[in-house]
């Protein structure tokens, strides 16, 4: 079983690029193409995909209202708002509308594939490019998708590597600073990102900072 | 009195009247041109500056809208492409790394002509964003509070944003400062914005006096444009504050 994928831009060219590249993938099937809000709403309605790929701003209704609705019309759909750089705050209205990820229009092919497999297990995707402010506004938001999920635990050390994640030391710094190989801190990552089911550093800090593991300043 | 100086009298009334007609026509006339030139001059820089702004924005949403998702589209494509030669597969990764630099770098571009925080969301999250965007080797604390603002019209937002940049960069480049101050309320019926740094001041009647820079320039007509009120209060080495009124 493929996962069915609507995506939705008003620039005809991306979503070319976006078909084509997508030509080759066996476990995702690109099912429908929209050029504005209301048309992604009637494909959403006629094609009941998997997930939808939209992008922000749109003619006659955007990517915002447009989640908004699905969200509450098929809430089995999920939803990854696409967006052009530096929208941070845009990002946050999506977010806050029920998107379930994000990602810069960008970013690689295999990003786009993980984001698609994160959504469609019900999992949040941040995008491996997400910048410090956008985090900063991830933990000020209303956005927080851990209210109703069991909370795992952790480690005195993995909270430690935790919050120095959160203050953007790199693998190689924690490693230094805690008197232990690279390799130890890459399986302790690891564990973390998967106690936390996220799939970078950024989705680290946001799950840290939104369960009061990290305080930023 | 005779009616020789009857006349003598009459004659220098009537001179007294005309020369005092002429002169009050002349200086009624000069204050009236000078009104004039003064409404011209505002109108102009008014032209100017929404020339300006409209052309950086037009640019700046070009690139960000149109040239944007093509470059993307392009980096998709390439993605698809599969290669079999290793030598053109590092040549396929250059080729990603500089679109990825061309990417990075069209969205500075975009940003600094007209970021899409100030459009889309308003002056104080424009500011707070420029402000954390600014490198830390500036060695300038910024420290900038806000009030609850009324929606301002675009104009407005525009104008008071590229106040506080001239402000900040004014501060960085001339101050030699180590904090500023920049507070942002509103006050019934007035946006008051005051900044304050404590760097080396400068003689503001002689900056205006003897070839004002432009920057010190671009603050004083865009306060002029939005019918705003500047004082700029500065000593050498006391520090500079500015504090500007722009009626909403």
């Amino acid at each position: 079983m493929s996962i069915r994928i609507v995506i939705a831009d008003d620039h005809e060219i991306f979503r070319d690029g976006f078909r084509v590249m997508l030509k080759k993938q066996t476990d995702i099937e690109l099912v429908g193409e929209a050029c504005d809000g209301n048309e992604l709403l009637e494909i959403t309605e006629a094609m009941k995909p998997d997930v939808v790929l939209t992008d922000i701003k749109m003619p006659i209704l955007n990517g915002i209202e447009a989640a908004r609705i699905i969200k509450k019309k098929y809430p089995s759909v999920k939803i990854i708002a696409l967006s052009m750089f530096d929208d941070d705050n845009l990002i946050i209205d999506m977010l806050e509308s029920g998107a379930k990820g994000y990602l810069l229009k960008n970013t690689s092919k295999s990003e786009i594939i993980d984001a698609i497999n994160m959504v469609y297990n019900d999992q949040f995707y941040y995008c491996r490019s997400t910048s410090q402010k956008l985090i900063e506004l991830m933990a000020q938001s209303n956005f927080n998708p851990y209210k109703e999920t069991p909370k795992p635990e952790f480690s005195a050390r993995e909270l430690e590597i935790i919050v120095l994640i959160c203050q953007q030391a790199t693998t190689k710094e924690i490693a230094s600073k805690l008197f232990l190989s690279i390799r130890t801190i890459e399986g302790y990552r690891e564990k973390i990102q998967e106690k936390m089911s996220v799939k970078n550093a950024a989705g680290i800090v946001v799950y840290a900072i939104k369960n009061g593991i990290f305080r930023i300043r | 009195m005779d009616a020789h100086q009857t006349t003598i009298y009459t004659a220098i009334i009537i001179a007294a009247v005309i020369i005092g007609s002429i002169l009050i026509y002349f200086i009624v006339s000069l204050v009236l041109q000078q009104r004039r030139n003064a409404r011209l001059y505002k109108s102009k820089i008014l032209a100017e500056i929404t020339t300006l702004e409209n052309e950086r924005q037009r640019v700046s949403a070009d690139l960000h809208d149109e040239v944007g998702p093509l470059l993307s589209a392009i980096k998709f494509k390439l993605s698809s492409i599969e290669i079999k030669n290793p030598d053109d597969e590092i040549q396929m990764q250059e080729s990603n790394k500089y679109l990825d630099d061309i990417i990075v770098r069209m969205r500075e571009i975009s940003n600094n002509l007209m970021p899409s925080s100030l459009m889309l969301k308003g002056i104080v999250i424009a500011t707070t964003e420029f402000i954390s965007k600014l490198p830390g080797s500036v060695g300038l604390k910024i420290d900038f509070t806000y009030g609850d603002l009324p929606p301002l019209q675009k104009q407005q937002d525009i104008n008071l944003y590229r106040i506080i940049q001239e402000i900040i960069h004014n501060t960085i480049k001339h101050a030699n400062a180590t904090l500023l101050n920049i507070q942002l309320v509103a006050e019934s019926n007035t946006i008051v914005l005051v900044t304050r740094d404590n760097g080396k001041g400068f003689d503001y009647s002689y900056a205006t006096k003897e070839n004002m820079g432009l920057g010190l320039r671009s603050l004083l007509s865009r306060t002029d444009v939005l019918n705003g009120k500047i004082f700029v209060d500065s000593k050498p080495g006391e520090g500079t504050t500015y504090s500007i009124q722009i009626p909403i």
